[in-house]
């Protein structure tokens, strides 16, 4: 189940990346992200299957995204940066959930939420989850995607 | 109608009832209202919630914070680093706080919670809702610790 779920979150990733930036990530290997900031959303996924979704990028990366979402305008305040990456986030998990319930039909999916975290060696842990990494690259960065659910719903 | 909840007498209560069991001590400071943006703790552990009430609720802690939090989860006298195990510990205590705080709730709808999630680094941000959320100050021991939430449904 986690390797479907996976590349169904890849190709939602990917969908939401065009529609909504115009640009595209290509899945790729694996990579650290070098950056000292780095800005990462966390949506908690609860339902048939307790998990969560991570998406991290760098500053940078946040930055120009943030930018494309309020056509190519100056931003009002910095903390617009986080309010945009977190909506990114909702809408890339939002549409994997779609697709992970009209896969598995006798499931049901829910969202908490999306949980911005910025800072210097940003570090996440979810002990009892087992999860699936997933590697973006683009012209506008690099996102670091990870899926996963506890492992009795495996 | 949905309402942001209010849970400051619920999380004292829970605190009061689940910390000394685990020879924690705590007192309370106070509760504020903060900013879309918040500065967080080197330690932070996030639990979603959704289904009958959403949001999110975030543990915040010293290093020291979390290692009295881990002796006391784990049974030992003294801790000195912060292993698996003791990450496992931290998530139970913060899905204890959490779980515990919610069932003080008078509502007849279901709420899910996620998976724990550790947050570490340095000078973190956290954002756990576009509106200002509310953050309690506790004590504990010679620390602090903070829990902050905002968290909206129907009672």
């Amino acid at each position: 189940m986690l390797r479907e779920i996976a590349l169904i979150t890849e190709k939602a990733f990917q969908e939401v990346s065009i529609e909504l930036l115009e640009t595209e990530f290509l899945p790729g290997k694996r990579f650290i992200i070098d950056f000292p900031f780095k800005v990462a959303i966390i949506i908690g996924i609860t339902g048939s299957a307790t998990g969560r979704l991570y998406l991290e990028c760098d500053l940078e990366t946040a930055v120009k995204v943030a930018l494309i979402m309020n056509f190519g305008e100056r931003l009002d305040e910095p903390n617009d940066v986080y309010t945009y990456l977190a909506e990114f986030g909702n809408m890339i998990s939002g549409r994997a959930t779609t697709y992970m319930t009209d896969k598995f039909k006798n499931k049901e999916f829910r969202l908490s939420p999306p949980a911005i975290f910025s800072g210097k060696g940003l570090e996440t842990l979810s002990p009892r989850i087992k999860s699936k990494m997933l590697y973006f690259r683009g012209k506008l960065g690099k996102f670091f995607v990870d899926i996963g659910f506890e492992e009795e719903h495996q | 109608m949905s309402e942001v909840l209010e849970l400051k007498d619920h999380l004292i209560k829970t605190c009061e009832e689940f910390l000394p069991r685990k020879g924690i001590r705590f007192s309370f400071i106070k509760e504020k209202a903060e900013n879309t943006l918040n500065s967080g703790d080197p330690i932070n552990l996030l639990v979603g919630l959704s289904k009958g009430m959403e949001g999110n609720f975030v543990v915040g802690m010293s290093k020291k914070a979390a290692l009295y939090v881990i002796c006391g989860m784990t049974n030992q006298e003294e801790v000195f680093s912060i292993d698996n195990i003791a990450r496992n510990s931290l998530c139970d205590f913060v899905a204890a706080i959490c779980g515990q705080t919610l069932a003080k709730v008078p509502t007849k709808k279901l709420i899910s919670l996620s998976s724990p999630t550790l947050v570490t680094g340095e000078r973190i941000c956290l954002m756990i809702s576009k509106t200002p959320a509310r953050k309690c100050f506790f004590r504990m021991n010679d620390t602090n610790f903070t829990i902050a939430y905002n968290i909206e449904g129907e009672l």
